[in-house]
């Protein structure tokens, strides 16, 4: 299968990365995760990521490899924040490619899982919301 | 050498990102804790619930660390 994966500064904008399938692909089954507007029932105003750079892709593969012996697919495209978030915006792009929808919605479900598991990201800072009155949106 | 990086809490627990830890032979994962802890006893609490990758794959049980290698100490992750 086909992976490629993208660590990105600045907004993820998911109409600009969204893939055409292949000819031989009936399915193409995409996600975003948008940060929400709470943490731990807290209001926040964004999140800031920490990667381990060097491990994404090969750990990303390792998984892939695992994944596809369950449910073949063609090809995988990630593209993930690697700064601060803003509520709303988007930190993740998942789109998964095969040639039907079924592999392509268990393995894209699957790896989203095994993302939240086994890749070294992580949300390292918190920012809280702390309104207008706070003189501006953002603390920390 | 190893060369120990450190992500998100530990990082604050060792104060620092990187570690140079001297050894001259291949360490298992328990002697490789044992030193680090010798040099930074308040990553300990952490030890339960830490992963330890070797050049950017998580170790299995009895694998060894050799001199030269580059260790990642892996908090629990929290990507998506």
């Amino acid at each position: 299968m086909k992976i490629k994966l993208h660590l990105i500064d600045g907004p993820l904008r998911v109409g600009e990365w969204y893939p055409d399938p292949a000819r031989t692909d009936g399915a193409l089954v995409t996600f975003a995760g948008h940060i929400r507007p709470t943490e731990d029932g807290r209001p926040i105003a964004g999140i800031g990521y920490e990667v381990y750079e060097a491990m994404v892709e090969p750990e990303v593969r390792r998984i892939c490899g695992e994944l596809e012996k369950q449910w073949p697919v063609s090809s995988l495209l990630m593209v993930h924040r690697r700064d601060m978030v803003h509520v709303r915006e988007a930190a993740v792009f998942l789109a998964v490619a095969a040639p039907r929808r079924r592999e392509a919605f268990r393995f894209a479900e699957a790896f989203m899982d095994r993302l939240k598991q086994d890749v070294p990201i992580w949300k390292d800072r918190i920012i809280p919301y702390v309104g207008e009155k706070g003189g501006g949106r953002v603390a920390g | 050498m190893i060369h120990i990086l450190f992500f998100h809490v530990l990082k604050q627990a060792a104060e620092c990102g990187y570690l140079a830890l001297p050894v001259d032979d291949p360490v298992t994962v328990e002697d490789f804790w044992r030193l680090l802890e010798q040099r930074l006893p308040r990553l300990g609490p952490y030890r339960e619930s830490t992963r330890v990758a070797c050049n950017h794959a998580y170790l299995g049980a009895g694998e060894t660390i050799r001199p030269g290698d580059e260790v990642a100490l892996i908090p629990p992750v929290s990507g998506g």
